[in-house]
C-alpha cells in the first residue's frame, strides 16, 4: 500500500479548472519534489491534501483511509508561515504538540531535540515576531516535525529566503529527509534535484511528468543541435517552416536546434549549412539537460 | 492535555500580552466610577460651570442609592461598556482567519467547535471579570456616597445583565466569522447592539424577545427586587440567541474556504 | 445669591480619596501604554503620533493605543505576500 494515494484529483473554481485530473502516489521513505512554475497549482494540491481545501472530484487516501481523518499523521510547513507574533519560539512548540495530545513531559523532550535539530535552541524564549524568515521557516519546520508525522509536506520551503537561508534549509531538509518522507513543492528545478530522488512536474494544473529523476531523463530526453556561427538569425529565419526542425531557441550567435529524427535531421542540416555556406564555428550534438526538459515541457504544455 | 484546554491557555497567553487582560477591567473600573461620582457631583459640578441663570430652576432628581447603581448599568456599560467589549473582541476571529492561522490550526484535527469555545470561555472570562470589577467599583463609590444596597440584588442584577454580555460577545464571534474587515465587523456589531438597546425604550410586546432587555431586567431587580414581567421568556430567548450564534459560526465557517498562508 | 465658585480646602480633602483611583489607574494604563511604545520596533513618527495619543487623550488614549496602534502586530502576516486570495466555494 502507498503511503500516499491521490488519484483523479480535481480542483475547480466556477467553471476554472485549477487542478486537472492529477494521479500520484508516494511511498513510505521517498522523497518527491512537486515541481512547476508559479500559479501550476501546486499549493492547491497541497492544501486538498491537507483537507483546507475541498476536492471537487477524486479521491486521496493515506495509508488506505480518507485523508481529512489522517491529517494528523501529516506535519505541514505553509508557504508564508506567520504563526504568533506575540508568542515566543517555544511557546509556540508547546501549542503546536499539545494541539497534536503530545503529553507534556514527552514533549518537552522533543521541542529540545527540535530546536536543536533546526538550530534556534538560543533564540527559543525570543518572541516570534523578532524572528528573520529563515529562523521563521525553521521553527516551522520544527512545528512540523512535533507530532512525528508519517508524512511531511512542505509548501516551498525555500523560495522566500536569501541564497544564505536557503542553503541552510536545503542542508537541514537533507538531514530530516533520511527519517522522514517529504513532499514538498517548488518552482526551482535545482532545488528538487538536489533533494529529491522523484519529481512530479505540473503546468497549469495538469501534471505532466511523474517518475525518478533517472526515469525522466532516460525517458524523455532529446537530443539538440548547438550550431555557432556569425550572423546566424538570417538562416535561421528559413529554417522556421521546415518539417523535420521541432524548435529553435537563438541566444547571441549559437542556436539550439530540436528535430523529429536525429540521422534525418543532422544530414539535412550539414547540407543546408553547405548550401548556405554558412560560416560555422561550432556543430554539435548533446542532450537536453533536466533544466531543458522542464523548460520545454512547461512550455508545451 | 486536551485540545481545548491548550487552546484556552493560548487565548490566556494573548489577552495577556496584548494588555487585554489589563485595560479591560480597567476600563469597566473607570466606568463603574464615573456614574455614582458624577451623579453625586452634578449639582456642585453645575454650579462650578456658573450655575443657573437666574429665574430657572431645574429641580434634580434625588437619586437613591439602587438607582445610581442601575444607571451605571443602562448609561455606562450600556453604551461606552458596549462599544468597548465590541473593540475588544472585533478581532478575535477575523485575525485568525485573515492570517490563516485558523486554516493552519486545524490541519492539526482540532475541529472547529473547540477552537470557537476556547475564544468564547476565554473571553466570557475576561469580560465576565471586568463588567465584575467594573460593578463592584461603582458599589464601593455608591455606598460610600449614598448608602448600602442589597447585595443579593446586586448579584443577581448583575448575573442578567451578564447574559445580555454573553450575547454582545457571541453575536460579535457570529459576525466576526462572517466578515473580515475587522472595522466592519465592529460598526456593524455596534450598530445593531446599540440599535436592540435603544429600541428597549421603546414599549410593545417584542421587547420579551429582546436580549437587550435583559438590562432592563436587571435594573428592575436592582431597583425594586423583582423581574419585569415574561422575563423566563427574554432569559430563554437570549440564551437561545447565544446557542444559534455559534452554530451560525460553526456551521458558516465550516463551510467555506479559509484563507491559508 | 452669587455667580462661580470657590473651592474650599477641606472640600479638596473630601474629593481627593474619590479621585484617587481614578489617577491610579489613569497611570497604570498611561504608563504600559507608554513602555510598551517605547520597547516596540516602529518608526519615530509612528511612536510620536501614538505618544500623543497616549499622553493627550485622557484615559481613552492609551485604550485606542492598545486596541489600534498594537494591530499590525497580530494581524498582519509577516510575510510579502499580505493579502490572503479569497476563495468561495462554488
Amino acid at each position: 500500500m502507498h503511503l500516499l494515494q491521490v488519484s483523479q484529483l480535481q480542483k475547480k473554481y466556477g467553471n476554472h479548472e485549477v487542478v486537472q485530473n492529477v494521479d500520484f502516489h508516494i511511498n513510505q521513505g521517498e522523497c518527491v519534489a512537486l515541481l512547476g512554475p508559479n500559479g501550476a497549482g501546486k499549493t492547491t494540491i497541497i492544501k486538498m491534501i491537507l483537507d483546507i481545501n475541498k476536492l471537487t472530484g477524486g479521491k486521496i487516501l493515506l495509508n488506505g483511509k480518507r485523508h481529512d481523518q489522517m491529517r494528523k499523521f501529516i506535519g505541514y510547513l505553509p508557504q508564508h508561515p506567520t504563526f504568533y507574533p506575540w508568542m515566543t519560539g517555544r511557546e509556540l512548540l508547546i501549542f503546536m504538540g499539545g494541539l497534536s495530545n503530545i503529553e507534556r513531559d514527552i514533549l518537552e523532550e522533543r521541542i529540545n531535540e527540535l530546536l536543536k535539530l533546526v538550530g534556534l535552541s538560543e533564540v527559543e524564549n525570543q518572541l516570534i515576531g523578532t524572528y528573520s524568515g529563515g529562523m521563521k521557516q525553521r521553527l516551522g519546520i520544527a512545528q512540523a516535525l512535533i507530532h512525528q508525522p508519517k508524512l511531511l509536506i512542505m509548501d516551498e520551503p525555500v523560495s522566500a529566503l536569501d541564497p544564505l537561508g536557503r542553503r541552510d534549509i536545503l542542508e537541514l531538509l537533507k538531514v530530516i529527509k533520511q527519517k522522514s518522507t517529504i513532499l514538498f513543492s517548488t518552482h526551482i528545478l535545482h532545488d528538487a534535484e538536489e533533494l529529491c530522488d522523484k519529481m512530479l512536474i505540473i503546468n497549469k494544473g495538469q501534471l505532466l511528468v511523474n517518475g525518478s529523476i533517472h526515469q525522466i531523463i532516460e525517458q524523455t530526453q532529446k537530443p539538440i543541435f548547438i550550431i555557432q556561427a556569425p550572423r546566424l538569425s538570417e538562416w535561421t529565419h528559413q529554417l522556421m517552416n521546415e518539417d523535420l526542425i521541432e524548435s529553435i531557441e537563438l541566444t547571441g550567435n549559437a542556436a539550439k536546434v530540436r528535430v523529429k529524427n536525429i540521422e534525418q535531421g543532422r544530414d539535412w542540416l550539414l547540407s543546408h549549412i553547405l548550401k548556405a555556406q554558412l560560416p560555422i564555428q561550432k556543430f554539435e550534438l548533446v542532450q537536453e539537460s533536466l533544466e531543458e526538459i522542464f523548460l520545454r515541457m512547461v512550455k508545451s504544455s | 492535555m486536551n485540545r481545548f484546554t491548550v487552546l484556552l491557555q493560548k487565548e490566556w497567553l494573548d489577552a495577556k500580552r496584548s494588555y487585554k487582560l489589563l485595560w479591560l477591567p480597567v476600563v469597566f473600573m473607570f466606568l463603574g466610577i464615573l456614574q455614582p461620582l458624577s451623579s453625586f457631583y452634578l449639582p456642585e459640578i453645575l454650579k462650578m460651570a456658573g450655575g443657573l441663570p437666574d429665574g430657572i430652576t431645574i429641580t434634580l432628581p434625588e437619586l437613591t442609592a439602587s438607582e445610581v447603581l442601575a444607571s451605571a448599568l443602562t448609561d455606562q456599560f450600556d453604551q461606552l461598556g458596549l462599544i468597548v467589549i465590541v473593540m475588544a473582541t472585533m478581532g478575535i476571529i477575523a485575525s485568525d482567519k485573515n492570517n490563516g492561522m485558523l486554516a493552519f490550526i486545524l490541519t492539526r484535527n482540532t475541529t472547529l467547535v473547540e477552537y470557537l469555545l476556547s475564544k468564547l470561555v476565554g473571553h466570557a472570562v475576561m469580560i465576565a471579570g471586568s463588567i465584575f470589577l467594573g460593578f463592584l467599583t461603582a458599589v464601593f463609590y455608591t455606598f460610600y456616597l449614598y448608602q448600602a444596597v442589597s447585595v443579593a440584588r446586586i448579584a443577581a442584577g448583575l448575573g442578567v445583565y451578564y447574559i445580555w454580555c454573553l450575547f454582545m460577545l457571541t453575536f460579535v464571534i457570529a459576525i466576526g466569522a462572517l466578515l473580515s474587515r475587522t472595522p466592519a465587523i465592529a460598526l456593524l456589531s455596534i450598530f445593531v447592539l446599540i440599535f436592540l438597546k435603544t429600541i428597549t425604550l421603546l414599549e410593545g410586546g417584542f421587547q420579551i424577545l429582546n436580549p437587550a432587555h435583559l438590562s432592563n431586567q436587571a435594573v428592575s431587580i436592582i431597583t425594586s427586587g423583582n423581574v419585569l414581567p415574561h422575563f423566563f421568556i427574554t432569559m430563554t430567548v437570549s440564551v437561545l440567541l447565544i446557542v444559534f450564534c455559534l452554530i451560525f459560526a460553526t456551521s458558516y465557517l465550516s463551510r467555506k474556504e479559509l484563507p491559508s498562508m | 445669591m452669587h455667580y462661580g465658585y470657590h473651592i474650599e480646602i477641606d472640600e479638596i480633602g473630601a474629593w481627593l480619596p474619590l479621585l484617587l483611583p481614578i489617577l491610579i489607574l489613569h497611570l497604570i494604563l498611561f504608563s504600559v501604554a507608554l513602555v510598551d511604545l517605547l520597547k516596540r520596533d516602529q518608526s519615530t513618527d509612528y511612536k510620536w503620533l501614538w505618544g500623543a495619543v497616549i499622553i493627550l487623550v485622557n484615559i481613552i488614549g492609551p485604550i485606542l493605543y492598545f486596541v489600534l496602534g498594537r494591530r499590525q502586530r497580530s494581524d498582519a502576516p509577516t510575510s510579502s505576500k499580505s493579502t490572503p486570495k479569497k476563495v468561495r466555494k462554488s
